[in-house]
């Protein structure tokens, strides 16, 4: 049975695969690898050329030998945590929903029908981190000793490895059914030892031995992985070990993958389905709402904390008649904020804590970018796109259920910003958290964090705000400017502006938050009260922008419309 | 029809009982899908299972199934735990939902079915099935692409094209039309009669008389467990019924 089963499996995947590769226009893919070779190329080049200080300004070699492992090592655990995780909600892998049904419910050894998903999730993740490691390496390689290849070697090498954790882990968590609160427990362990053990190495063992090779000491539980990624400057025997360990999670992985649970894996491939096609149309909102329901983190069924208003209360007695229409001067903004408090107040604990722990990681990025890298503003760039996109919760309610919007009789552009208030005031306590966190780790830039830290929660937020109001569809209209109805347009638009469209719609948003990294770059080369200043005006001036265009965009859509079809019109 | 890639009765024992549950549930969280259930089904049985929405049907049958892990409790097709290898041989489950894969026709996931589950003489067995369920003509297309009514008749193609001694059927006749569905009773009685043991949920009443036995569920517990003969079909669906008896 199981022979032929193998060989019926086998056989039938390699058809799928020939008819897959058939439908494949290979001049154009080979177009698109010659594109982003050429350009990413060019790139990392002139980048790596052209960006000074990116490891750090005044940090040498051997005091990069001494901190960098435990440093380096926290993304090696961070990778763990994520693995254990995903583990325990039933990840890392998705399987087709049919081969679920047709392969899976039957008789064969189910290893092997799992054992090329898992080996595809390996590859593909070891393969792009790699690929991000080796361009990491070509970046600093131009500032440290090591040649370039070494450095891309040991980047690739150090991306394939976290990637390989991440995967092991979480293979290795779901098959021996890890619960979630243990896997939160172990990677929340390993993370803050990591941590610990870096806070401890930068602060005490550097401090009196820095500038002796090879004198750092192993105090995380990741610290030898990380110095993989240092190999570009020194290769120690022992750190084999890492390479060895990280090799034997592979293997164990493989082996037991064939335990993987077939139910977790049905509700996974679902969701999957549905979140590439979510991806491939650039629907962040969709893409955000399938990795929760991948992860299971549904909102409370009760609120953390219920208020007088919520409770429920019987209805005065309505006079007879026709029922008073009431019109957006008439609705009291108290109503949109209440429910904007309601639905924050059921978030569920996993999506506060990370809310909790991005402004954390925000914060220290704040001061290290003031203090080190500049890059460091990248981190705290995505800390901030992603508690913005947390904290948005009533309005992408709003926005997903456009049925119920437009049936009300108010101003969608009121009823939107007035959604606002309540993540605003979410994004003002989350700004202090990392404001207090970053004075922690720095205590000298605390006066600067504390006064920076909300216009800068705010304007971060602006990317997450416009992509949510963006994904509303148009009031307006079924078609576009030009008269074609709008799931025509991509069709309808030659294919260089189609791709300028899609990339733009992509970036703005990550552009718009970066209005929020914006002061604290101010702040590292003038770090002064005028800096401040000005950056709450900035700020302010940005956001009231935000506010206005979110409460007159659908105005202005009518208006242009009404232009364009007068203009057909007057031509026809 | 012949099912003649299946093994006679008796060919390949199977202990009794056919179907065990004992103490089985489930639940998400707080929602209780099924309560603590018991129940036997002997070889050769045909059983109806019918229930209001909500009532645990689907969650039952994908338990015996394999594709739901039990919350408790323990569930056996032949004599095996619910979705091991033996069990999973012993089963075919004709899901509430066809699945299909988006780059094979009818005729290529009849092979592969009919293959994984090393199914001798197939050729025949999936011609004669598409043929009752009139798919013939679209043999070569591709099913992912059907309406609801055909995805249905290519599922039933693919439940019945390789061997089982057990069974599971949810929702059989959403969507199929006349001529599907005698198939369908067609094939359930040829089945039965070659000793094979059903178990089909459905809130098709009319064709709740042909099995010899009725089993009802209202909110996640048993509230009858019978012959048809003088059950209140429409007081058990609509959850009105006296307790079990």
């Amino acid at each position: 049975m199981s022979n032929d089963a193998r060989a019926t499996l086998r056989e039938m995947r390699q058809t799928r695969t020939r008819r897959r590769l058939g439908e494949v226009e290979w001049f154009d893919v080979a177009y698109r690898v010659y594109l982003f070779a050429l350009v990413g190329l060019i790139v990392v080049v002139t980048a790596s050329d052209a960006i000074e200080g990116v490891v750090g300004d005044g940090v040498d070699t051997d005091e990069l030998l001494a901190v960098g492992p435990s440093i380096i090592g926290i993304v090696v655990v961070v990778a763990a945590a994520l693995g254990l995780r995903s583990g325990a909600d039933g990840g890392p892998v998705s399987v087709e929903l049919a081969d679920i049904r047709h392969v899976l419910l039957s008789p064969m050894p189910r290893r092997a029908a799992l054992l090329r998903p898992v080996g595809q999730r390996f590859r593909s993740l070891g393969f792009g981190l790699a690929l991000v490691g080796a361009v990491l390496g070509q970046l600093v390689a131009t500032e440290l000793d090591g040649s370039r290849a070494a450095w891309a070697a040991s980047g690739a090498l150090f991306g394939a490895m976290v990637g390989a954790t991440f995967v092991g882990l979480a293979v290795l968590a779901h098959t021996l059914r890890v619960p979630r609160w243990a896997a939160t427990l172990l990677g929340g362990g390993l993370l803050v030892w990591q941590c610990a053990g870096a806070w401890w190495v930068w602060n005490e063992e550097f401090s009196s031995r820095s500038g002796e090779l090879g004198t750092a000491p192993v105090v995380g539980p990741a610290d030898l992985v990380g110095r993989i990624a240092l190999w570009g400057i020194e290769q120690r025997p022992v750190d084999w070990v890492a390479v060895v360990v990280t090799a034997a999670l592979v293997v164990a992985a493989l082996a037991l993958c064939g335990r993987l649970r077939i139910e977790p894996l049905a509700r996974r491939g679902e969701l999957v389905s549905q979140l590439r096609f979510a991806a491939t149309v650039q629907d962040l909102r969709t893409v955000v709402l399938l990795r929760r329901q991948l992860r299971s983190e549904n909102l409370r069924a009760r609120p953390w904390f219920a208020r007088s208003h919520d409770r429920a209360v019987r209805p005065a007695p309505q006079p007879s008649g026709r029922p008073k229409q009431l019109t957006t001067s008439e609705v009291s903004p108290s109503i949109v904020w209440h429910r904007g408090g309601r639905s924050l107040r059921r978030l569920p604990l996993a999506r506060l804590t990370r809310i909790a722990a991005m402004a954390a990681i925000g914060g220290v990025a704040a001061t290290l970018t003031v203090s080190s890298s500049p890059l460091f503003g990248l981190l705290l760039l995505a800390a901030l796109f992603i508690v913005g996109l947390e904290c948005l919760e009533p309005l992408s309610q709003e926005v997903d259920r456009p049925d119920l919007t437009d049936r009300l009789p108010i101003d969608r552009g009121w009823l939107f910003t007035h959604l606002l208030v309540a993540p605003a005031g979410m994004l003002v306590s989350t700004a202090l958290i990392g404001a207090a966190t970053g004075a922690v780790a720095a205590p000298s830039q605390a006066a600067g964090l504390f006064v920076l830290a909300i216009p800068v929660a705010v304007a971060g937020a602006a990317g997450p705000i416009v992509a949510t109001v963006t994904d509303a569809p148009a009031a307006t209209s079924s078609t576009n400017l030009f008269g074609s109805p709008r799931d025509s347009e991509s069709v309808m638009m030659p294919p260089e502006f189609a791709g300028f469209g899609t990339v733009a719609r992509t970036l703005l948003p990550v552009l718009l938050s970066a209005a929020g990294v914006l002061p604290v770059y101010a702040m590292r080369y003038q770090p002064d009260a005028t800096t401040a200043l000005r950056s709450w005006v900035g700020v302010a001036l940005f956001a009231s922008a935000l506010v206005w265009w979110i409460r007159r965009r659908d105005v202005w859509g009518v208006k242009i419309r009404q232009f364009f079809e007068q203009g057909r019109a007057a031509s026809t | 029809m012949t099912r003649t890639n299946r093994p006679e009765p008796g060919a390949r024992p199977v202990p009794a009982p056919a179907i065990a549950v004992e103490a089985l549930a489930k639940s998400y969280g707080e929602a209780t899908a099924l309560d603590p259930l018991d129940l036997r089904v002997e070889i050769g049985e045909r059983v109806t299972l019918i229930g209001h929405n909500g009532s645990g049907k689907t969650t039952l049958l994908k338990m015996l199934a394999g594709v739901l892990e039990p919350t408790s409790g323990s569930a056996s097709v032949g004599g095996h735990s619910a979705g091991s290898p033996d069990a999973r041989a012993a089963v075919s489950y004709l899901a509430d939902q066809p699945v299909f894969y988006d780059d094979l026709s009818v005729w290529e996931h009849l092979e592969y079915v009919a293959r994984l589950h090393d199914t001798e003489a197939w050729e025949q067995q999936a011609v004669d099935l598409v043929e009752m369920v009139g798919l013939t003509p679209r043999l070569d297309d591709l099913p992912s692409t059907f309406s609801r009514g055909l995805k249905q008749k290519a599922a039933i193609a693919l439940a019945f094209v390789r061997p089982f001694d057990v069974l599971l059927v949810d929702e059989p006749f959403v969507g199929l039309d006349r001529t599907g569905r005698e198939a369908l009773m067609e094939l359930f009685a040829a089945a039965h009669d070659e000793g094979a043991t059903l178990l089909v949920a459905t809130h098709e009443l009319s064709s709740v008389r042909e099995s010899g036995r009725l089993i009802a569920l209202r909110d996640g517990g048993v509230v009858y467990d019978g012959t048809p003969d003088g059950a209140d079909l429409s007081a058990l669906t609509e959850g009105t019924a006296p307790t079990a008896e």
